[in-house]
């Protein structure tokens, strides 16, 4: 029997969504149909970080991710370009790339011994002669490769889908002042030691978690005890005193502006520190209901050694599992996720109704991108935003479909 | 280099009286155990192709999991002990556990010391983790034993499977 959230898959996602009342189906963190439906509607069709231009510099150089669950390699070819290519042997699926990292002159599956250059081309099939009597025709036989691949200041990206528009379109001015804002940082590479991490959580319970700053009283309260930061400091155990803009951004992406403290995040799944922070958090999903977590760490690669050491300690103190911020929010990441396979409450949903009508929406006519402005900076207005839409990717029947049908955030 | 019994045995002695001070929740006068210039190290630790595995880690001065000297480490054990540690409420049941303890070698007052490690975690009903690794210590010796210098923390888990590691190794 369907569930009540299955056959809601089958309909429409609109309806989990209420933005204008602030209340969102449960069902939406936890039901296997939906989550199948994000990796097709979502994850294969959005532009995704893949790594950054400094991790693999030289000709052979490699770095593993993944599209959605899909593994994949991403590569610096002999001619310099960088390719992402699907990390399964043709012949029978087998993973030709059994590292995160490195550098390699081909790959090779482990199985029959399968061999492709760095662009992907197929260039060695044992018993080619004697066993295929040279009817394979090699030039069919490549790795698959991502559908297009950009870059944008050094952020390599790559969509699945052959009818996304441009990177540019995907970011849109928002987007791309949101990874501006890293890259400032001067002549930005990766430092050395990506930690990865997994959690019983719904992937989008981190997401959202990234601007929520009504938490971080509670929540990490000793943390702000051990550091000596006054408790008053965050008034009443959370943020109320901050006015600003929150910018929300077409397709989903949002980012606050609190001064020392900015949390993007490009929909849906890369979120940007900066500020405090020079850090970029990739959510690689694994179910409905796990998460794995790359935490990828910037910095100028003219800084001082006194510079660097600073970023490394500030990245190191609180991110991560053993991050003194981050040790505390997997924690409830994982009890939501469980909350949310209630189904006891299969028809209650969640609240998200604060900050409701909040704030007044600024089409950005002075920086390139609409602006919420004068609300509070503790309000669920991120979140609403990311689920609506979420819910336009989900009922989008194609990109085209999306492009015309999606939300703009200047006359929401 | 002569190695005697007495030293081995004091050694393990002192590893395993460490142990039972995180088991108990003692965190504090755990923290007591490490010199004014100590360094607890945990670099991060790739999956790497065969012929590259010597790059598996990250070095000193990258990232880390942890790369805390006194005052750093002083942080963590009071997050530990707040009353607002949400993980610690209730505390987890844990059991540090080390074996094939080697002393790899004696210089003057520091013993350098290696032994792999299993860390127990049960928290609330049913959740466990298991964090296995390999340990190298540099133990300074004083008047009343041991003092911890140095502690490098090498997990074997590339990808962290844990909901966080809010606990010391």
């Amino acid at each position: 029997m369907a569930s009540a959230a299955t056959e809601r898959a089958s309909t429409t996602f609109r309806s989990s969504i209420d933005h204008e009342n602030g209340l969102v189906d449960r069902a939406i963190f936890s039901d296997q149909a939906i989550y199948k439906a994000e990796l097709e509607q979502i994850f294969s069709r959005a532009w995704l970080f893949m790594c950054h231009e400094s991790q693999i510099p030289n000709a052979g150089d490699f770095f593993q991710t993944y599209m959605g669950e899909e593994k994949v390699i991403v590569v610096r070819s002999r001619d310099r370009s960088v390719e992402v290519m699907l990390n399964a042997c043709r012949h029978r699926g087998a993973t030709v790339c059994r590292a995160h990292s490195g550098n390699t002159p081909n790959f090779i599956c482990a199985y029959h011994g399968w061999t492709y250059d760095l662009s992907g081309n197929l260039i060695g099939v044992p018993g080619m002669n004697e066993l295929y009597e040279r009817k394979l025709d090699r030039s069919e036989w490549g790795l698959k490769k991502a559908a297009k691949v950009s870059s944008y200041r050094g952020f390599i990206f790559a969509t699945l889908d052959e009818s996304a528009p441009s990177l540019e379109v995907f970011l849109g001015n928002a987007g791309r002042y949101m990874i501006d804002n890293l890259a400032n940082y001067g002549e930005i590479e990766v430092i050395p030691g990506i930690i990865r991490h997994r959690l019983r959580a719904n992937w989008k319970l981190a997401m959202e978690n990234d601007q929520d700053y009504y938490h971080v009283g509670i929540t990490h309260a000793s943390a702000l005890d051990a550091w000596g930061v006054a408790r008053t400091t965050v008034n009443k155990n959370y943020w109320d005193d901050n006015v600003g803009d929150l910018v929300l951004g077409e397709f989903g992406h949002v980012q606050d502006t609190i001064p020392g403290h900015f949390h993007a995040n490009i929909f849906p799944h890369m979120c940007i520190f900066t500020d405090l922070l020079q850090a970029v958090v990739v959510r690689h999903p694994k179910g409905p209901a796990e998460v794995e977590q790359w935490y990828f760490s910037f910095v100028d690669k003219n800084a001082s050694e006194v510079q660097k050491r600073e970023v490394i300690r500030r990245n190191i103190s609180r991110l991560g599992p053993t991050g003194m911020i981050e040790q505390d929010d997997g924690e409830n990441w994982e009890f939501c996720t469980e909350g949310a396979a209630s189904s006891a409450m299969r028809d209650v949903p969640f609240n998200y109704q604060m900050g409701i009508g909040k704030g007044e929406m600024d089409d950005g006519s002075a920086v390139g991108f609409p602006l919420l402005r004068g609300g509070p900076r503790t309000t669920e207005e991120y979140a609403r935003w990311q689920l609506r839409c979420w819910a336009e990717w989900m009922d989008a029947e194609s990109w085209p479909a999306l492009l015309e049908k999606h939300s703009n955030p200047a006359v929401i | 280099m002569f190695l005697n019994a007495e030293l081995c045995h004091e050694v393990e002695q002192f590893l395993y009286m460490e142990a039972a001070l995180l088991d108990e929740h003692r965190y504090t006068e755990w923290f007591e155990l490490f010199t004014e210039d100590c360094h607890y190290w945990m670099p991060v630790r790739q999956t790497r192709l065969a012929r590259q595995e010597d790059a598996e880690f990250s070095q000193q001065g990258e990232i880390a999991f942890f790369d805390e000297g006194r005052a750093e480490l002083e942080k963590r054990v009071r997050k530990l002990e707040s009353p607002y540690a949400w993980g610690q409420s209730p505390a987890p049941r844990t059991r540090h556990m080390c074996t094939n303890v080697r002393i790899a070698e004696v210089h003057d007052d520091e013993i350098t010391v290696n032994c792999n490690f299993l860390f127990y975690r049960c928290s609330l009903e049913v959740e466990e983790d298991y964090f296995v690794g390999r340990r190298e210590d540099v133990l300074r010796k004083v008047d009343q034993g041991f003092r911890i210098a140095r502690r490098t923390i090498l997990l074997d888990q590339t990808v962290i499977t844990a909901k966080n590691m809010n606990h010391f190794f």
